[in-house]
């Protein structure tokens, strides 16, 4: 008998999924949760706590990518000049270049 | 299909009911539960047999599941995840079980490597009434070869029973079940072959 049909027959034979445990699994597994030790068990947290809890877990990725960002502006500040000229954010935003007569001239003001 | 879980959380989604769980809301964390029930029974039992060893890892497994809810990131879906740990404990028994029948029970006695009782023919065809219509029989030929498959199943080496149980039973592809199992797609292929012609030799092996 050629493989694929022998296959058929012999998944044909094998025992169904099982559709579930025993009834009150669910109610089974909360109440271990309830025995947990205080420290592994979650306290509900209201209205605004919800959010902090959604910002706290978000954090990470958001520190990651401020990081990166932080990394890559550095970088790119030092290898387009030296810092005397100002840096590329205030050339971008097209500040004039801050020296040290400028300075003296608005505390003179 | 209705999920059971709908019954308490009409179509809110995994990462819905899994960021409320995460802030505490137990009654979330019931409803993934009820919603994977199924799924992670279809695997320990699929592996264990039915009995408290499987209810245990399926309790376990909804255990892992709540402690890792800050860790678990959505890079697999729910299900698979659940799956994952659902198998490894599944194993994890199957090898604490052999271990201990190789330890206690000497050979012959009558359990299976896996603890099930071996498949022994029954009555039978022999038992059958003369007179039984052709129906009754071919159902209860049919039975014997499934009770047949369900014994060698049992007595399969554990990686070669989970891409059965994943694959043929539970109905996953093979890339989830190779997800499931952390093993490249090859690897569930080559051991679903050997599985089947092992199966495929005990049932020859029982006609013969």
């Amino acid at each position: 008998m050629p493989d694929e049909e022998r296959w058929d027959e012999i998944r044909d034979l094998l025992p169904e999924p099982a559709s579930g445990f025993e009834p009150g699994f669910p109610g089974r597994v909360m109440a271990r949760v309830a025995a947990l030790p205080g420290s592994a068990r979650r306290s509900e947290r209201p209205g605004g706590e919800l959010l902090y809890a959604h910002l706290r877990h978000a954090f990470p990725r958001l520190a990651a990518a401020c990081l990166v960002g932080v990394a890559a502006l550095s970088l790119f500040s030092l290898l387009s000049g030296s810092g005397l000229h100002g840096s590329p954010l205030e050339a971008l935003l097209g500040l004039p270049e801050t020296t040290l007569e400028s300075v003296l001239l608005l505390a003179a003001a | 299909m209705v999920r059971p879980a709908d019954r308490h959380e009409p179509g809110a989604p995994d990462e819905v009911l899994l960021a409320r769980a995460r802030a505490g809301d137990e009654r979330a964390f019931a409803a993934i539960v009820a919603r994977y029930e199924a799924r992670v029974a279809a695997t320990a039992i699929g592996m264990l047999g039915p009995g408290d060893e499987a209810e245990d890892v399926g309790q376990e497994t909804f255990i892992r599941l709540y402690r890792s809810l800050d860790r678990f990131r959505g890079d697999a879906s729910l299900a698979t995840y659940l799956t994952r740990i659902a198998m490894n404990l599944s194993l994890t028994a199957l090898r604490r079980r052999r271990s201990w029948f190789a330890r206690f029970v000497p050979a012959g006695t009558g359990r299976g490597m896996h603890g099930s009782v071996e498949h022994r023919p029954g009555p039978g065809v022999e038992a059958m009434p003369a007179g039984a219509s052709g129906n009754a029989l071919e159902s209860l030929l049919r039975e014997e070869r499934r009770e047949r498959v369900r014994a060698a199943l049992e007595g399969l080496k554990p990686e070669h029973r989970a891409v059965v149980v994943l694959r043929w039973i539970e109905g996953l592809s093979t890339r989830e079940a190779a997800d499931a199992l952390g093993v490249p797609e090859g690897t569930v292929m080559s051991r679903l072959s050997r599985a089947m012609d092992r199966l495929g030799t005990a049932l020859e092996d029982d006609d013969a």
